[in-house]
């Protein structure tokens, strides 16, 4: 029992690392655009603005999908429902793009994997009666992995701060050990979060208007390290 | 605070304080049906219409020239003095095959502190086949204690076209620093056999609204949204048109970005007051409707 603990652990470890090929690297999800502007730049405007993605975006819609996602796996023309409602509810072109490519490259390295639910779904985005955004994407593959519902939470919740975290580094608006400040601080938010049942998926919102104009401003911006 | 909702706060009945407890305690239940034909000669005339207490609708203008000028534009008002505790208002609007019309209101709306619940408000609008469709309202100005839910729900026909405006600021009377308790705000954009084209729902309190913080209103105080669905328009051109015409200034900042599969634009927008907010939501309608009827529109007197 104890060795079936350790290797769910392991697993999870494995999934959410930074280091499995799952293309979010290339994201900056507007924090590109709002250092360009110079609105963020040091530690508090980022923690700042990584908070308002978990609180604003991550925990009302993201997460919600996720969690729905990873119950409705049976049946995939119900994870397709959610899929069609993140699409219709990303509304910056760019949070769109990055959210779908981010779903297809965790869909194509489970299919390298061996995970016939992975193939399935790959299938129905090929045939366009899916679009692949990335919470869906997670909760349906992460829940075929055997994680538990807080489990991939967590794991979603942990790909947000590194993703958003590391473009900051990046940015060179903070450095690597206030990044893990960042972090450490976010965590009781996290699991404040996580602990907060989810709605309904038809219920889902968000309200980051600074961050969405921020992307929607980095389609036309000329100095571009990320993709959003 | 824009002058016509200035007007607007001056002509609020300074209640009788009876009457408005009573108000406040039972809420009102109030129903707009509005439909929109085209008659033969290409002018928008409104058909079957029904209203009950508070809503007051005016007769439709025709105010613009050249190829909208059967286009209806009609103002709605409320009678009441603006949204309280309870209220449950209900718009339906059919818009024709081919018929054009101009929703909006007469001045911004106010909506007072929830005392006994919720205040609600829900519009279903239905376009057909060539309608063209323009939802404008003015602000939603949100009092301290106000407790809002509101929808909007436009279904069109694919070669339809559709704009909605949406604002909302939160206002203490007082001049202190109070704030709404909770805004809830959908706004979905959908064909008609129901399948989205958009959905813009946000849930915010006003703590958290007028925190300011990075990311969320980042110090501005009037938050602004728009939706459109476009047909025959060149929609990459029609945001890139946007983009250089509608100017942001020290006042607001304006995002621009094509809605899923080309099929029209959004915009949102974040501004230091109702001024430049209405500024930037007129600037976006005079674009809209270039692209859509090849010429802008004449002002709306307030």
């Amino acid at each position: 029992m104890e060795s079936e603990k350790c290797a769910n652990l392991a697993a999870v470890l494995q999934h959410a690392d930074a280091t499995f090929p799952s293309g979010s690297v290339s994201f900056s999800w507007g924090l590109e655009s709002l250092c360009n502007q110079g609105i963020v730049k040091d530690v508090a405007t980022v923690a700042g603005f990584v908070s308002a993605h978990l609180r604003g975006r991550w925990a009302s819609l993201d997460r919600v999908m996720m969690v729905h996602a990873h119950y409705a796996a049976l049946d995939l023309n119900e994870v397709a429902w959610l899929d069609m409602l993140v699409e219709a509810q990303s509304l910056s072109t760019e949070q769109r793009m990055g959210s779908s490519r981010v779903g297809a490259a965790l869909l194509s390295t489970h299919r390298r994997l061996g995970s016939k639910v992975a193939e399935d779904y790959a299938e129905m985005i090929e045939l366009g009666k899916a679009y692949g955004h990335m919470p869906v994407v997670q909760g349906l593959i992460w829940g075929q992995c055997g994680f538990d519902s807080t489990l991939i939470q967590c794991m979603g919740a942990h790909g947000i701060c590194t993703s958003l975290l590391g473009a900051a580094v990046r940015l060179s608006a903070i450095g690597h050990i206030d990044a893990q400040i960042v972090h450490s601080n976010l965590i009781p938010l996290i699991a404040r979060i996580v602990s907060t049942p989810v709605g309904r998926p038809d219920e889902c919102h968000s309200f980051i208007p600074q961050i969405e104009i921020a992307s929607m401003k980095h389609e036309t911006d000329e100095i571009r390290l990320f993709v959003n | 605070m824009t002058v016509s909702s200035m007007t607007f706060y001056s002509q609020m009945p300074d209640a009788s304080h009876s009457a408005l407890e009573h108000r406040q305690a039972t809420g009102s239940r109030g129903r707009l049906e509005l439909e929109f034909l085209r008659d033969a000669r290409g002018i928008t005339r409104l058909g079957r219409q029904y209203s009950s207490y508070p809503f007051h609708i005016c007769r439709p203008f025709h105010l613009d020239d050249g190829p909208s000028e059967g286009l209806a534009t009609v103002y709605t008002q409320s009678c009441s003095g603006g949204l309280y505790g309870l209220d449950r208002l209900f718009t339906n609007a059919s818009v024709r095959e081919r018929a054009q019309v101009h929703l909006t209101t007469q001045a911004s709306t106010v909506v007072h502190r929830a005392t006994d619940g919720v205040t609600e408000q829900s519009s279903g609008i239905i376009a057909g086949e060539e309608a063209l469709v323009e939802l404008f309202p003015d602000t939603t100005i949100l009092f301290p204690g106000a407790n809002l839910k509101s929808s909007v729900r436009l279904s069109l026909a694919d070669t339809a076209n559709a704009i909605i405006f949406d604002s909302f600021l939160a206002h203490d009377y007082n001049g202190e620093d109070r704030v709404f308790d909770l805004y809830e705000n959908t706004i979905t954009l959908s064909r008609l056999d129901g399948e989205p084209i958009a959905i813009d729902r946000f849930r915010v309190t006003g703590n958290e609204f007028k925190s300011g913080g990075v990311g969320v209103a980042g110090g501005y105080v009037c938050h602004g949204s728009v939706l459109a669905a476009t047909s025959g328009v060149d929609v990459e051109s029609l945001v890139g048109r946007l983009r250089s015409s509608v100017n942001a200034t020290g006042q607001c900042t304006i995002g621009f970005s094509r809605l899923p599969r080309r099929s029209g634009f959004t915009a949102r927008v974040l501004a230091s007051d109702a001024v430049p907010m209405r500024a930037a939501l007129l600037a976006i309608w005079r674009q809209f409707r270039l692209a859509v009827v090849g010429r802008e529109p004449r002002p709306r007197r307030k």
